[in-house]
């Protein structure tokens, strides 16, 4: 209960925050929130399920670039999201077939193609895309309706992300994780839970693609199909610690707020910084922030043990 | 003989090493029987072959009247049957009782109802003595813990045939003695025993039958007691008197 309650109270102090004022504030929580949903939805692939798909962001792209082009076509905001979201999820569930063929580095390296490929397809597509020039959607201040929206998609995928891992089909994907090879003799239908994992992931991360360049107004090849946006949300969620619903949250306010004061002072250090952040992290902190040995009993204790181990079997002393 | 589980002239190449050359064999219902021969003799690969996991170069593998090679491991899983690794392979990061809740929920031909699955996987892991353990990760637990695991996780497929890969080996002779008795009250329950093993004491203790394999070959079979006083199994394992005068140095 006092898991649901502190997420609950969470989310009436973000909505309220345009209320008192915090304009900047409210920008802030924006971006971290799509990057929070971002690295949350990849956390269902790439936590739950152990497939490190570098490939998210395609996702992201997929659903920014089908709202913007809708957009301009003269349809309402829902009716593009809503195809958005479609679009991408068909487009997981085909790439499923072959990717999931592969394991490992080898699925970690395909995913990453994907993105190059899909962005080479928006910069050649000139009719329908912009180009390298990109789109601008409909001006207009949306700020405000954005960030709800956002927020709205945040706290949806917290709930999806939870009760996935709560589930049968949760049990499912952890069990791939360890050993999909066992998994597979005791009946875990492997190739349909993996395709499955792709495509519900794939979801709010459109989703909030879509909501992004609404508010922004622009969208070009480079600001979603970047190297940055592909790995922001996976070092995030490795960051914060994989496989549980609170790394996420922890790896993204996190990394935002390093970003926030080293992007004034030395521009792109943080992509520098992304790349120590990984080595680092693989070093010293496999397990990520929320499971290192003062971090976990703080949050045990606060009463939110269930955000850092769903089944109570990590255990802090082995992950660090 | 009874027609339970059947394994036809099965024969299995890898490359150009067969593995198995015509092996047949034979399972009566809720009986133990033990697969011995010495390293390489194809005990795993029959095993892999029963449970789905590899399929036969020729030959088939009959269970009750259905011929489940080529089924595939999770659909002979469902069928009733069940097996451990030699090389233990528990879920490493997943709680003993998410370990066998996985059985549960995917490894019967009629799940248990979620509702259902603490209370049951709570049971099946008192049978081989882990419910102490409940909540303790797989990989913190020790090598004879994790061996129970696994047995415990075959159980929870509900299984009419129970396939153990050399299920004490590596285990001190106080765990032997206690898993051999889990392993007779599983038999008791009505489950049927095909195991692999090293230890000829464990398999005297428990099998009915034994059948010795050496390089693919089923060399003999038989009570225990024949077995071991069987000279083509006497050579397997330790060599002929013509040998040892012919190359002394060998």
């Amino acid at each position: 209960m006092v898991f649901y309650s502190v997420f609950v109270l969470l989310w009436i102090i973000l909505a309220a925050l345009p209320w008192l004022g915090f304009s900047y504030g409210v920008v802030w929580i924006f971006l971290l929130a799509v990057s929070f949903t971002l690295a949350l939805s990849y956390d269902i692939v790439g936590g739950y399920m152990g497939y490190m798909n570098l490939g998210h962001s395609t996702f992201f792209g997929l659903g920014a670039y089908t709202t913007a082009i809708l957009l301009n076509q003269g349809f309402n905001l829902f009716t593009s999201l809503l195809a958005a979201f479609l679009l991408a999820a068909f487009f997981a569930a085909l790439i499923s077939y072959p990717l999931f063929r592969l394991r490992g580095a080898y699925f970690a390296l395909a995913t990453f193609g994907l993105i190059s490929l899909i962005e080479v397809l928006t910069v050649n597509l000139r009719d329908l895309t912009g180009g390298s020039g990109g789109i601008s959607t409909p001006p207009g201040n949306h700020m405000l309706p954005a960030y709800y929206m956002v927020l709205g998609v945040a706290a949806a995928t917290m709930v999806l992300s939870h009760s996935v891992a709560r589930s049968k089909f949760g049990l499912g994907l952890f069990s791939i994780r360890e050993d999909e090879e066992v998994a597979q003799s005791f009946g875990v239908p492997t190739s349909l839970y993996k395709g499955l994992a792709l495509v519900i992931s794939s979801v709010p991360a459109s989703l909030v693609g879509g909501i992004y360049v609404w508010n922004m107004t622009y969208v070009s090849p480079e600001s979603v199909f970047g190297l940055e946006i592909a790995l922001s949300p996976i070092i995030m969620a490795m960051l914060g610690g994989t496989g549980v619903m609170i790394g996420p949250l922890v790896g993204a306010v996190f990394i935002t707020l390093v970003q926030e004061f080293l992007w004034t002072k030395v521009p792109y250090f943080h992509l520098a910084m992304y790349g120590t952040v990984l080595v680092l992290l693989g070093l010293f902190m496999p397990g990520g922030i929320v499971r290192t040995r003062w971090v976990k009993p703080f949050i045990q204790r606060l009463g939110l043990g269930e955000a850092v181990e769903y089944f109570k079997n990590v255990d802090a002393e082995r992950m660090s | 003989m009874s027609r339970f589980l059947e394994c036809r002239k099965i024969s299995k190449v890898f490359g150009g090493i067969k593995a198995l050359n015509n092996v047949s064999l034979s399972v009566a219902p809720h009986s133990i029987v033990g697969v011995i021969g010495p390293n390489g003799a194809g005990k795993t690969t029959l095993f892999n072959i029963i449970s789905g996991s590899l399929l036969p170069s020729t030959g088939e593998v009959i269970f009750k009247g259905k011929r489940i090679s080529g089924m595939g491991p999770a659909r002979v899983c469902r069928l009733g049957i069940a097996r451990t690794y030699q090389l233990v392979r528990p879920f490493n990061s997943l709680s003993a009782m998410e370990n066998v809740m996985i059985g549960l929920a995917f490894g019967r031909a009629e799940p248990v109802a979620r509702r259902a699955r603490v209370a049951e996987a709570f049971k099946i892991l008192q049978m081989v003595g882990l419910e102490g353990k409940t909540n303790h990760a797989a990989e913190g637990l020790t090598l004879v813990e994790k061996k129970h695991l696994e047995i415990a996780r075959a159980l929870a497929t509900a299984p009419q045939i129970l396939l153990l890969d050399e299920v004490v080996s590596g285990l001190n002779p106080t765990e032997i003695t206690r898993t051999v008795d889990t392993i007779k009250q599983i038999q008791k329950r009505g489950i049927t025993i095909i195991m692999v093993e090293h230890i000829l004491k464990v398999v005297m203790a428990l099998c009915e039958r034994v059948v010795v394999l050496n390089y693919g070959v089923q060399i003999a079979e038989g009570t225990p007691e024949q077995v071991v006083l069987d000279e083509a199994v006497i050579e397997a394992y330790i060599g002929s008197f013509e040998d040892a005068e012919e190359k002394p140095h060998a």
